[in-house]
Parts: C-alpha cells; structure tokens; sequence
C-alpha cells in the first residue's frame, strides 16, 4: 500500500513536470522579450522570466481553463515585471529607465543589416521606456505579443472597453516619443 | 460602438482597426470618417507604423541558463530570500511541496493543450509530397547564375520602398537592379531577357523573389537574390500562366514557394528541358538555409498559394471544383482537402484569408476559372462557428455573376499592418455591371478592406488607360505601389513600366518612382521593407 501510495505519487510528479516543461517551452521566449521590452535591461529581464516561471509552477493549480492559458502566464508575468520596477524604485532609484537603456553598449557582433537593426531596436526600446508603464504593458501585449484587447483585458483585469481607451492613450504617448528619435510621423 | 463628440477625431477607433477589434459599424464609422478627414489619415498612418515598428522588434533569446536557473529556484525553495539585486543565476524560488505538486497536477490537462490550434483546417500532408529532386531534375545546389563579386548590401528600412528597376538598349539583355527609394541605394542583379513582373520580400528582408518575363518566348523565370551578398539564384523557367505570379514565403523566411508551368524553349534557352510533359503545373519550394530548390508536387495541375502562420504551405489544385491541402514542408502527415478553396493567400496575422471559389477549366495548358470565378474573403478564423470559415464573403459586393459569367482570373493583396486589401488584374467574363459600362475592368485596381470590402467606388485609382497593370504591392500602412506596363513605343522598343505610390487614405496623389529618368525604364514591382 505504501509502495502503491509512492508511485502514484511519483507518477503525479513527473506528470506535472512534463506538463511544466511544455509551459515553459512554449513560453519561455516570448516572457523574456515581454520582460525585456518592459524594462529594457537584459540581466532584469532575464529574473522577471526567471520569477515568473517560477511562480508560475507554484501556481500550475490556479490554471483550469487551456483557452487562457497565455493570459495566465502573462499575468504572472506582468506582475513580476511591475513588483520588480517597483521595487527598483523604492531599493536603488535609477532614474530614467531610458537611460540605462541608451548606457547599455550593444555588443551583438554582425553585418551591417544586423547593426542598423540593432539601433533601430535601441531607439524603439528608449521610446517605450519613456511611456507610463501601464501604457507600455498594454502596447506591448497588443504589438509586440498580438493579443486582442480581451487578452489584454484578462492580463491586466481590465475590461475590453477600457483596454481600448488605454492603447489608444498609449498609441499617441508612443507617437510622440517615436516622433522624438525620428521614427515616425 | 463608441460616442463621440461631434467634431472630435476617432483615435480609439483608430488604434482598435490596427488589431482588428472593431465591430461591422465601427468599421463603417472609421471608414467614413477616414474619407475626409486628413488629420486621422495621419493618426492612421502613425498608428500603423509604431504597430510595425513595435512588433519587427528583433527577438532575443533568452538566456541559455534560464531553464537551470527556474528548475534550480523551484528545487532550492528560496524564493525572495535572497534580496534580488544580489540575487545569483542559480538561487531563488520555492519548494516543490508533494502538496504543490498533487494540486497542480489538475492542470495538467489545461497545459496539455497549451498550443492555439491551427488556423483553418489543420490538415498536414504526407512525406510523398515532396518528391526526390533527382527524380524531377531538381538541382541541388542551384548555379549561381548572375553577379559573382559579392556587392554592397542594401538593406530597406521598415516601411521603406524597394523596387526592381530594368534599363537596357533596344533588343538586348537588360540589366537588372534592386534600388532603395529611400536612400538612393542600388543593388546590380545581372542582367536577364525580360521585365520583372512580380515581387516578394522575405519577412527578415535579407532575400528578394522575383519572376522577369523571358523575352518574347511566352515563358517567366523565377529568381531569387540574397541581398546581403548580391548572389542571385536562378529556380526555374515556367510558361505564362494565370495565377504563376505568386511568391510565398514562410513566416520565419526559410522557405519560399512558387509554381511552374513545365515548359521547353530548346537546349540554348538557358532553361532546362522539362523532364515532364509540357503545360504541367506544379508546386515547388526554394529552402534559404540548404539552397535547394524542391518539386512539392507531382500531380500536374497544383499552385503555391501561401504560408499559415504555423510554417504549413497551402497548395491548391485545379480542377472542375478545385481544393487546396495545409502542407507541412518537412513532416510526414495525412492531408485533408478544403474543398471549393483555391489560392488562398492568408492575412499578415493569419486570422483571415483571401481566395478563389468557382468552377475551372485548362485550355491548353492554363488553369482559370470558366463559370462563377469570384475572389472571396474567409470568415475570421478565430471565431467561425459549427460553419467551415472557408464558406467566404465575396470581395466585391456589387457584383454578380450572370450565367456563370465572372472572372476567370485576378490577383489579391493584403496590407500587413491594416485590413487594407487590394484586387487587380481582374479578367471579367460577362458584360458590364455599371451603368457607364467601365467596371468591372482589367485597367482597375480596387482598393478596399477586410470590412468595406469592394465595389465600384473602390475601383477609380485613375490608372485606367494608361497601360497594362503588371503588379500591385500594399505597404504595412496601406500605401498602394502600382506597377503600370506603358504601351511600346514601336517594334523592338526596350519594355517601359511605371511605378506610382499612392497614399493610403484621403484620395492622397501618386508620386511617380523615377519619373525624370529617359527613356523611360521599367520601374517595378515594388517591395516594402518588413
């Protein structure tokens, strides 16, 4: 009875640590981008998604439903990012994030496609960096990531309607500072 | 729907037509109020460009020690121990309790089908389709045919206009050349027998698809060139035929699809013989990281349509009611048809598609419809119901086919940042629907969306008259780069062609690409940069 009470146990474990790792494949790469576009720095991206896989193995029995599936870890993963910003703030000010972004030397070796891409990513990633946080998440989940606006609404507990009003705040914010490094009209 | 002051501009409109969240009326309000309103074109436009910019963000990857660093945080259990600014790689999280594990093993399930199922019908294909290419004298290693000393790269910004431009004496070769309108930059890709009359970009922008004609032998060929290093590869020769033009590439750019119409031009034409007989018509795909150039297809009457966003090629047959099959390039799985579909070309973000639906018939060699051809648009694959989302909306709603009498051909393009939509080239059957007896034409270019669709009014660019229309190309914001092939100006006369861009909204002015240059040279098709 104890060896039978074992293995199922055991069974159970590795059942979750399968599923688990097909989260965290499916996921991994795209939490990092959302992290790192949301803080702009590759070391405290690379903790959110860390934080955030981690929680959400902590979490795997809050997830019921597979449709929300992504809404789910974005959430975690939202949350980490601004528990993070947050207590940057209060632990160490940093000033303008946008500086440490613009600081940052990029040392990606390449041709020149590869060099230009990267300053066009450096000069987006300073205008994002510039925005509200709350409109940076929402720009990012629309563009960056794809979701409709009820994705959005389930990230961020929000409903659709707001969720619109809030892009369409942060798609003007972004146009200016797009405007600003030249990038737009 | 909204409220709105009077007078005041329709942002949140606006920004929700970029993700496709509007409604029917909404659509109909933006569109209405997008006609007048210059300020709102521009909103529009800026919109459309920060989406782009945002989503052509290059994607990093993550850390190689990511993985290590959650299993060992999850084993450690010591999450928020350590004060994360010293937190090292390797530290951090909870434990995984026997409880933990117990209770999350309910969701195992829900993760169990964590990947969005695929657009359309999921219907992989068989390992049999991709024939050996030694048994279709499919090169392996495709010769590089033009431009041996590696040239300055060009590259094209997001948004950028790129365009083939050909310029050569009378009765001679022409030289071809890949030019950024931008920045003046110009890239030589040797010279060939004929102008170009289609091209596609691939989504990293590093390779150039394109099709020139072959002189005056009825035939096209169909390039591509690595535009980092200026090679340029020559896939194969093919006969003229309706629906040939399409140049499909993977959403990742590894693969690009394209169609050829076994044809033989003799042993000095420069195009191998066809191993097959004459007038037949099949799929094939160039891979960019092999350089090998792949016959999909052996059945003699298929056509590359496009990629879904899962790297599966659409390939469509004709035939009396044609079909078309999802195709995973490299697996081996078991087709299903979709019925009545025929081309398919999928949306930028894979949620819709444009496609033929009709009757077919082959006169000599060349499929096109004979009863009932009219382009479609599909129902929004996220939310069709019991119904197939392939039970598609015609494109045009003023149009209908008397006695079967429609087109029995045409060309359709998606913008890839709007549902802007664009239709040209169409060969309408029956007598004229207008009442002045103009429309529909082949000298149209309709221009519409996935919502206003098309009609009449659509279909009044003003190029009518002024030459054939060769290709049309939207940018990620709407903007329309139309091809137009001048009448020659007498008997040997090196082809001239047109490239005008036309602004996106407001009924903006064509700005003609090269207007100073004499003789006029062939100026076109045009690409835009991803």
């Amino acid at each position: 009875m104890e060896l039978a009470r074992r293995l199922a146990a055991s069974a159970a474990a590795m059942s979750v640590e399968s599923g688990f790792e097909r989260l965290f494949d499916e996921y991994s790469a795209a939490i990092y981008n959302y992290a790192l576009r949301m803080v702009g720095d590759a070391d405290r991206a690379a903790d959110i998604a860390q934080d955030t896989f981690i929680k959400a193995y902590r979490k795997l029995d809050t997830l019921t439903d597979a449709t929300s599936t992504r809404s789910w870890i974005y959430r975690i993963a939202t949350n980490t990012a601004i528990d993070e910003m947050r207590r940057r703030r209060r632990v160490r000010p940093m000033g303008d994030d946008a500086v440490t972004y613009a600081q940052r030397p990029d040392q990606r070796p390449g041709p020149e496609a590869q060099v230009i891409g990267s300053m066009l990513d450096e000069r987006i990633g300073r205008a994002l960096l510039r925005l509200r946080p709350n409109h940076r998440q929402c720009l990012l989940l629309s563009d960056l990531d794809d979701m409709s606006s009820q994705q959005i609404g389930e990230v961020m507990d929000m409903s659709h309607g707001a969720v619109r009003v809030l892009l369409s705040r942060a798609r003007s914010e972004m146009r200016r500072h797009l405007a600003a490094e030249g990038l737009t009209r | 729907m909204t409220s709105r002051q009077p007078g005041s501009h329709p942002d949140e409109l606006i920004s929700a037509s970029l993700s496709g969240d509007l409604t029917d009326a909404e659509r109909l309000e933006l569109d209405d109020h997008l006609l007048t309103c210059r300020s709102c074109c521009d909103t529009l436009a800026a919109f459309a460009d920060e989406r782009r910019l945002i989503s052509g963000l290059h994607h990093v990857p993550a850390p190689s020690d990511l993985s290590a660093r959650v299993r060992s945080g999850i084993e450690a259990g010591r999450l928020g121990s350590i004060p994360w600014w010293r937190r090292p790689g390797g530290v951090v999280a909870v434990g995984a309790t026997l409880a933990t594990v117990t209770a999350a093993l309910l969701a195992i399930a829900v993760i169990g089908n964590l990947r969005p199922a695929p657009v359309g019908h999921a219907t992989p294909s068989p390992s049999a389709y991709v024939v050996p290419s030694a048994s279709v004298a499919a090169s392996p290693s495709p010769s590089v045919e033009a431009t041996p000393t590696p040239e300055r790269a060009i590259a094209l910004g997001p948004g950028e206009l790129g365009y083939l431009s050909l310029s050569g004496a009378s009765l001679e070769a022409g030289h071809l050349t890949f030019n950024n309108d931008a920045t003046g930059a110009s890239l030589s890709l040797g010279t060939v027998s004929g102008p170009p009359i289609a091209a596609a970009l691939s989504p990293d922008g590093h390779w150039l698809a394109y099709i020139t004609q072959k002189g005056e032998t009825g035939a096209n060929e169909v390039w591509v060139a690595h535009l980092t290093d200026a090679a340029v590869v020559r896939l194969g020769c093919s006969a003229e035929a309706p629906f040939t033009d399409r140049l499909a590439w993977s959403p990742d750019g590894s693969y690009m699809a394209y169609t050829l119409v076994s044809i033989d031009l003799g042993p000095t034409s420069g195009c191998p013989p066809s191993v097959t007989a004459v007038g037949r018509t099949d799929a094939w795909f160039f891979d960019v990281g092999t350089g090998e150039r792949t016959k999909i297809t052996g059945d003699g009457n298929a056509f590359a349509a496009s990629f879904l966003p899962n790297e599966h090629l659409l390939i469509s047959w004709a035939a009396e009611t044609p079909w078309s099959e999802e195709v995973p390039l490299k697996a081996d799985a078991t087709p299903a048809p979709i019925n009545g579909v025929f081309l398919p070309l999928i949306s930028s973000d894979g949620n819709r598609a444009m496609f033929w639906s009709g009757t077919m018939a082959s006169s000599n060699g060349q499929w096109q419809f004979s009863r009932g051809g009219m382009p479609q648009l599909s129902d929004d694959f996220r939310s069709a119901g019991p119904a197939s989302p392939w039970i598609g909306t015609p494109l045009f709603k003023d149009l209908t086919p008397v006695g079967g009498e429609a087109f029995a051909y045409g060309s359709f393009e998606w913008a890839t940042a709007t549902g802007r939509i664009a239709f040209w080239n169409g060969a309408w059957t029956g007598p004229p629907q207008s009442a002045d007896g103009t429309y529909p034409s082949q000298q149209d270019v309709c221009i519409g969306s996935s919502t206003s669709l098309l009609s009449a009014p659509a279909c009044s660019l003003g190029l009518a008259g002024k030459g054939r229309i060769v290709d049309v190309t939207l940018s990620p914001s709407g903007d329309v780069a139309v091809t137009v092939g001048l009448p020659s100006a007498g008997i040997g006369d090196p082809p001239s062609a047109t490239l005008t861009v036309i602004g996106s909204c407001c009924g903006g002015e064509g700005r003609v690409i090269g207007s100073d240059v004499q003789p006029p040279p062939w100026d076109g098709p045009a690409v835009f940069g991803p």
